[in-house]
């Protein structure tokens, strides 16, 4: 994939990508290899944990006991060239908010030492997830909470399953809401804005062919758009199996009864059988859904490596 | 041993396991075969699929267990000799119905329930859920209406919420935290009154005016809640440590989801709270063949029969499924390893979707089935 057509892709240029689905369907897999294909064309990316998953070390270690890990302090670690990875801390977060906010540094860490604050902070419910998405937003920012950092072009962001995560970015708006006026007012409002405007990010739901998993993706869809005021962008469907077995196929295979081992008759028709299941429920949700609906393969492996990652991510940036 | 062994006596059955493993099917068939063998079992779980839903007649479900109609097992062949109930948490319902119940009066209640950090926050904050889903156990268990009580787990990525929620609300309550916000001369008052410290003059700059005194009455209308809290977090962390009480681990053979299991295990066994067993959901039914086919072979011995391309086709499946048979096989062993597990209880991929009544009765077949029985069922799923 070429830098030009990266520049093509509306999606792909925006400056948030928020990766989402229900557990177990491969998002941390998608954000990784969306920010390997986003740096390979030429921007600074990074890609974002939430919630202390510590899932992306794994991905990204070309080998085991690799130095560049992801610790979960909240530091930028430098991956690769133009990419980066990071894992939110909200304690750090806040401390960097705060030190923006307030007008000199000694005010900041007056406050911040303070046992009150230390209390209410711990306390005051809805904090560490404002926080946690407020971050988010800042480091696409050109304008860094510290002058010296250098903006992002991209954050791709691998938020925690479908519920959870849409209740996170939901707190933006729900505490421009409800503080009405003063800092934290202004600062929610223009993370809300960030996420419900559809220039600014993009939403990634992942999802497998099951009919299960297909139902959850339209209920997402529809909650992003009452809880989020925004539209899905796309919808991955991770783990498709090759269409390898026709009927006619099947049929000889049959004929041949017992000369072939039944081990080897299970697997095709159990292929066969997923397959077309897989294939109904795709069907199904590309007449349900409003967003564009891409594929990817099902890669027989036991884990994914670093390559493997990087070539689906690839693919999948050339389809988005 | 099979499943009936390990439950033999438990009262609550807590399904633990990372997202996306069959919890939930898991769960309801742990509850269904329990039932079958003639125990009063209530399945509490927190996502249903549609379909599972509909079928056990859960859609309507507010937040009371339901009696599920023996008929629509009979249909699927299975006879229920007790009774299954079914319910879906609703985690708002259940935490209003908290405050309610602990609040010392009415003008309490509805100065919580009416408050807008309240209204808009208390479902947002992480761990939330866990807490309500918990607190419904534990109500449940005390009104004594079952015999088992099988607890499917929120969706978390991170199973401990689940287990740290008990401690973490009681932290909250006893920490001095609260008490620094309800005392008379503490936080709120300063907030609402004319608050001169330094540091509250600081806060009201950043928080603005509305926000901190919100919190303030929220932080004051709890505390009329604090004792009932503590109480109950304290009763729940007793059941949850009570003999009579198992957790048992569901993962599929997946990296992640194992590496969940073997970090969940092993902080069950720093909390002293009891392990029940281990479900590895969705195994690929080649893991107990003893002699695997060889994929070069097969094109050798089927070419004169099916012609080449054909028998390339096999060929590649064959490969296709080993592999992942082989990466099941390595996670099982793993697991048992990891945990100390002899016997985990292996239930195959199936082929259609499990979300269905006939779907469950297969997957309760393979979790009540006698271990001899067991190897006989998934060599079965293998094509033998």
């Amino acid at each position: 994939m070429s830098a030009a057509s990266l520049t093509t892709s509306p999606l792909l240029s925006r400056e948030l990508i928020f990766v989402t689905g229900k557990g177990g369907v491969g998002k941390t897999t998608v954000a990784a290899g969306l920010g390997m294909a986003l740096a390979a064309a030429g921007r600074r990316t990074i890609v974002c944990e939430v919630g202390a998953q510590r899932r992306l070390p794994a991905l990204f270690a070309r080998e085991s006991g690799d130095p560049r890990s992801v610790p979960a302090n909240g530091e930028e670690v430098a991956l690769d060239e133009r990419l980066w990875a990071t894992s939110i801390d909200p304690n750090r977060s806040l401390r960097e908010w705060l030190a923006a906010q307030l007008p000199s540094k000694s005010l900041a860490e007056l406050l911040t030492r303070s046992q009150v604050f230390q209390y209410f902070a711990a306390a005051a419910p809805g904090v560490r997830e404002i926080v946690t998405v407020t971050k988010v937003w800042e480091l696409a920012q050109a304008n860094r909470w510290d002058k010296k950092a250098p903006p992002y072009d991209v954050v791709v962001v691998d938020l925690p399953a479908s519920g959870h995560g849409i209740g996170l970015l939901r707190t933006a708006r729900t505490f421009a809401d409800v503080a009405r006026v003063g800092p934290i007012a202004s600062q929610a409002g223009r993370v809300r804005d960030t996420v419900e405007d559809p220039s600014r990010s993009a939403f990634v739901a992942v999802a497998l062919p099951g009919e299960l998993p297909v139902t959850e993706t339209l209920e997402l869809e529809a909650l992003v758009a009452s809880e989020l005021r925004r539209p899905l962008d796309a919808i991955v469907v991770n783990a498709l199996l090759k269409r390898r077995w026709t009927a006619a196929d099947l049929d000889r295979l049959e004929a041949a009864g017992a000369a072939v081992p039944g081990p080897a008759r299970r697997a095709a028709r159990s292929e066969t059988v997923r397959t077309q299941a897989q294939q109904s429920q795709l069907a199904r949700l590309r007449r349900e859904a409003v967003a564009a609906v891409v594929t990817l393969p099902f890669v027989p492996a036991p884990t994914l490596g670093r390559e493997q990652v990087a070539a689906l991510g690839a693919e999948l940036a050339g389809k988005l | 041993m099979s499943v009936a062994e390990r439950l033999e006596g438990k009262s609550v059955c807590v399904v633990a396991g990372s997202g996306g493993v069959g919890k939930t099917t898991s769960s309801a068939a742990l509850a269904l075969g329990l039932a079958a063998a003639g125990q009063r079992v209530a399945v509490i779980t927190i996502d249903p699929a549609k379909r599972l839903a509909n079928a056990l007649g859960m859609q309507e479900l507010g937040n009371e267990p339901r009696l599920v109609a023996p008929a629509v097992f009979a249909a699927a062949g299975l006879e229920v000799k007790g009774e299954l109930w079914a319910m879906m948490l609703d985690a708002k319902a259940t935490f209003d119905g908290l405050i309610e119940r602990l609040a010392p009066d009415a003008a309490t209640r509805d100065e919580i329930l009416g408050n807008r950090i309240y209204s808009e926050l208390s479902g947002a904050v992480a761990g939330s859920q866990e807490f309500t889903a918990i607190a419904r156990l534990y109500d449940l268990h005390r009104e004594g209406d079952f015999d088992v009580l099988v607890l499917d787990t929120p969706p978390s990525r991170n199973a401990l919420d689940f287990l740290d929620a008990p401690d973490r609300l009681t932290a909250f309550f006893q920490g001095r935290a609260l008490k620094l916000f309800l005392t008379p001369t503490g936080f709120a008052a300063k907030v609402v009154g004319r608050g001169t410290g330094v540091v509250f003059a600081i806060m009201k700059r950043v928080t603005g005016v509305d926000l901190i005194s919100d919190l303030s009455v929220f932080f004051r209308s709890l505390g009329g809640v604090v004792d009932g809290f503590e109480e109950r977090a304290a009763g729940v962390k007793a059941l949850l440590a009570d003999p009579a009480t198992t957790f048992l681990i569901v993962t599929s053979p997946q990296k992640e989801p194992v590496e969940e299991a073997i970090f969940f295990r092993g902080k069950l066994r720093e909390a002293g709270m009891p392990f029940g067993g281990l479900v590895i959901n969705r195994v690929d039914p080649g893991v107990g063949e003893p002699e695997p086919l060889d994929p070069q072979a097969i094109v050798e011995e089927l070419s004169g029969l099916l012609g080449e391309p054909l028998a390339k086709k096999v060929s590649r499946t064959v490969a296709d499924a080993q592999v992942l048979a082989e990466r099941d096989a390595a996670a099982i062993a793993r697991l048992r390893a990891e945990l100390d597990e002899r016997e985990p209880i292996l239930v195959p991929l199936m082929d259609a979707d499990v979300h269905d009544v006939a779907g469950l009765v297969a997957v309760q077949r393979h979790l009540f089935a006698p271990a001899a029985d067991r190897e006989r069922l998934l060599a079965e799923a293998n094509g033998a």
